[in-house]
């Protein structure tokens, strides 16, 4: 299977030089293509917790782009209630086989940093992000602190 | 026993003076701290450096161990030869040939030995020390006798990593007294085997059991592949040689606008999904449509050093035998074994298919040389891959985009004369001519231990795929020059109009003028004249 290799390298690569705010990467040994970590974001309001995700290669990857789900629950625009994310760079249509992994997870930590509001899963937080940004912060300081995981130490 | 000692009355022999200290005398010196020492040449010897060990007696080998870092010189490429006959230079029998990845223990084990488990008992693993990398190899040659009985062993270090001496050190020399032996000379040994057994520290002996147990299991799995002397790591693997979106190793690189080489299955598989979408094929790492003047390009180069690396390490042993049952793949599984000259000149995988493929001009005759196939197995592979070629000549031709340009890279003439002194000790040749839908086979017999670049018979009438077929030269008998008529193994055949012409009357023509055939006055370039060689002249 091409996955394979190509996810092997991926995974000792970034196992070596580590990414910043992706961190606790879990990999089955029976199973590849079914990655989990914690992202650790940098920006108020979800600086103080740790969301779990979930990172599923298919079987014609790097032909076919990887999907990515939220397992841990977050308040954020552009996450629905069962953790899907909308991420331009692993959409079937813009996929790059030569995109890396640790690309698309530094995308993903930068789409929780900086919401697009201009393309929202969930609508409410979006206008809410838009119209009372002191709002919405101290809604998802509060859901944060109430869901998400625990930081793991560096 | 270890023959590797003074006390076993083994002496030494190298032409090339050695460095202070480090004699060749050390190499069988009493002392395993001199031993390990080892033997360097002076730092102005080149490389090949022969060191023949020669024994009392007529030994049968086993194992042969030996330690590459000397100092800190080290020596990575070697070849081992035996020697039956006394003081006859020429009896020189090559059982081994190696490159090593800069492994520092080599251990050489008889492949006619039966008693693989055997390892020599009273020696202790490598040092134990799981640090040091072991190459593992087998000696092997053409016959069985040769390993027995043998009363020189030479061990000629063939290249250096860094420049300086070169030697080697730790030699140990595992065998029995061979049968040619007489009696006394058996007792003898037998008796100085004992003395140095005692001589030896008791805790050295305590560890071989254990140590057999270790060396059982590794040498099980060694025995697995016929040929694998060591599998290599992925980490072995240089990064270039990897396709940078699926990380295997590229059997036909090709070479991106952008810079980028990547192997040709991933661009197919990357413009199937692109085409789901409706668009131009493109490069993975841009986007950018391809046009014209900037599109894949076969990367000749790359594919060259790929191609030599896995060759070299794949079966650095193999000597010239060739597997063609490689899964799906074959091309590329044959291409890595194959020594592959002919991909040098920018071929397909087909071209290393079966050794060769030559396009000559319009015709696109291809002929294919096998490597020697005595064996049913590798002769029936060999069909195989003849056949699937065959049957898809228009494929291989026009299979896509990138393969498009590589027929005018291989159809000139001149350059199947070079392709031709591909390394082969041909026992089958198959000439056919798909093109003209005149197929046929001619099977050359073997006893040529030189290439011998095959005439490229015109099949006459048609003839189904593979039976054996009289050429229109042979009913007639008209093996003879056109000019003089004079017969014999000096024959030259000139390709457009393939009439036959002798040496002599060639070299009669004036150099740089093209040569006139005799028989139909065309004038014929003097790169398209080659060799020819008669049926005749193979069936004797």
């Amino acid at each position: 299977m091409a996955a394979t290799r190509r996810l092997q390298k991926e995974l000792a690569d970034i196992r070596r030089t580590g990414i910043k705010s992706f961190k606790d990467i879990q990999v089955d040994e029976n199973n590849i293509l079914l990655w989990q970590g914690l992202i650790v974001p940098e920006c108020v309001p979800y600086n103080k917790g740790a969301f779990r995700i979930e990172v599923v290669f298919p079987a014609e990857y790097p032909f076919k782009p990887p999907k990515l789900t939220f397992k841990t629950k977050i308040y954020h625009p552009n996450v629905d209630e069962k953790g899907q994310v909308c991420l331009p760079i692993i959409s079937a249509e813009n996929w790059k086989p030569a995109t890396k992994t640790d690309q698309v997870i530094d995308s993903l930590v930068q789409l929780v940093n900086e919401p697009e509001p201009e393309h929202p899963l969930r609508a409410d937080l979006a206008e809410e992000y838009t119209k009372d940004r002191k709002k919405f912060i101290k809604n998802a300081e509060e859901f944060t602190k109430k869901n998400s995981e625990k930081r793991p130490a560096d | 026993m270890n023959f590797c000692l003074s006390q076993m009355q083994t002496r030494l022999h190298c032409e090339s003076p050695s460095a202070d200290e480090y004699n060749l005398e050390n190499l069988i010196h009493n002392q395993a701290s001199i031993r390990s020492k080892g033997f360097l040449t002076e730092g102005f010897v080149r490389p090949p450096v022969n060191i023949d060990f020669i024994f009392k007696v007529p030994v049968d080998v086993f194992h042969i161990f030996f330690d590459t870092k000397v100092f800190y010189k080290q020596c990575c490429a070697f070849a081992v030869f035996m020697n039956c006959h006394p003081r006859d230079e020429a009896s020189f029998v090559k059982v081994g040939w190696y490159n090593t990845n800069n492994e520092e223990c080599i251990h050489l084990t008889s492949a006619h030995c039966d008693k693989w488990h055997q390892y020599p008992a009273g020696r202790k693993r490598w040092r134990l020390s799981q640090t040091v990398s072991v190459f593992e190899g087998r000696l092997r040659s053409p016959d069985r006798r040769d390993l027995k009985n043998v009363r020189c062993l030479r061990i000629r270090l063939l290249r250096n990593v860094s420049t300086g001496g070169s030697g080697l050190r730790n030699v140990e020399v595992w065998g029995q007294v061979g049968d040619l032996a007489s009696l006394a000379e058996k007792q003898a040994l037998l008796n100085c085997w004992q003395v140095h057994l005692k001589s030896q520290l008791p805790n050295e002996l305590k560890l071989a059991p254990s140590s057999d147990l270790l060396q059982h299991s590794t040498s099980s799995s060694i025995s697995n592949g016929p040929f694998t002397t060591k599998n290599i790591d992925d980490d072995d693997i240089p990064e270039e040689f990897l396709d940078p979106i699926t990380c295997e190793v590229m059997v036909t690189p090709m070479l991106l606008p952008s810079g980028h080489s990547v192997d040709i299955s991933t661009l197919d598989k990357f413009n199937a999904a692109e085409m789901c979408y409706n668009r131009p094929p493109s490069n993975p790492f841009t986007g950018i449509a391809y046009t014209s003047d900037r599109k894949p390009i076969p990367n000749v180069g790359l594919k060259t050093r790929i191609d030599r690396f896995m060759t070299l390490h794949h079966c650095s042993s193999a000597g010239g035998c060739i597997s063609l049952t490689k899964k799906s793949t074959a091309t590329s599984g044959s291409a890595r074994n194959n020594f592959s000259v002919a991909s040098a000149s920018g071929d397909t995988e087909q071209a290393t298919n079966a050794g060769l493929v030559t396009l000559t001009g319009q015709k696109r005759q291809r002929s294919f040389e096998s490597e020697d196939g005595p064996s049913l197995k590798s002769l029936s592979s060999t069909k195989r891959a003849c056949s699937s070629v065959l049957s898809t000549p228009a494929n291989t031709n026009s299979n896509n985009g990138g393969h498009q340009g590589l027929p005018r890279l291989v159809s000139r003439p001149s350059s199947c004369v070079t392709v031709k002194k591909y390394l082969s000790t041909t026992s089958e040749s198959y000439v056919s001519n798909p093109c003209n839908s005149n197929r046929g086979v001619v099977p050359i017999t073997r006893g040529l231990l030189n290439v011998k670049p095959a005439k490229l018979i015109r099949g006459d009438g048609l003839k189904p795929e593979f039976t054996d077929f009289s050429s229109e030269r042979l009913l007639q008998g008209s093996d003879e020059c056109a000019k003089c008529l004079s017969r014999g193994h000096q024959l030259y055949i000139l390709s457009p109009c393939e009439h036959l012409m002798c040496r002599s009357c060639l070299t009669g023509t004036e150099a740089g003028r093209d040569v006139i055939c005799s028989q139909c006055e065309t004038a014929v370039p003097k790169s398209q004249i080659s060799k020819y060689y008669s049926q005749s002249a193979f069936a004797s």
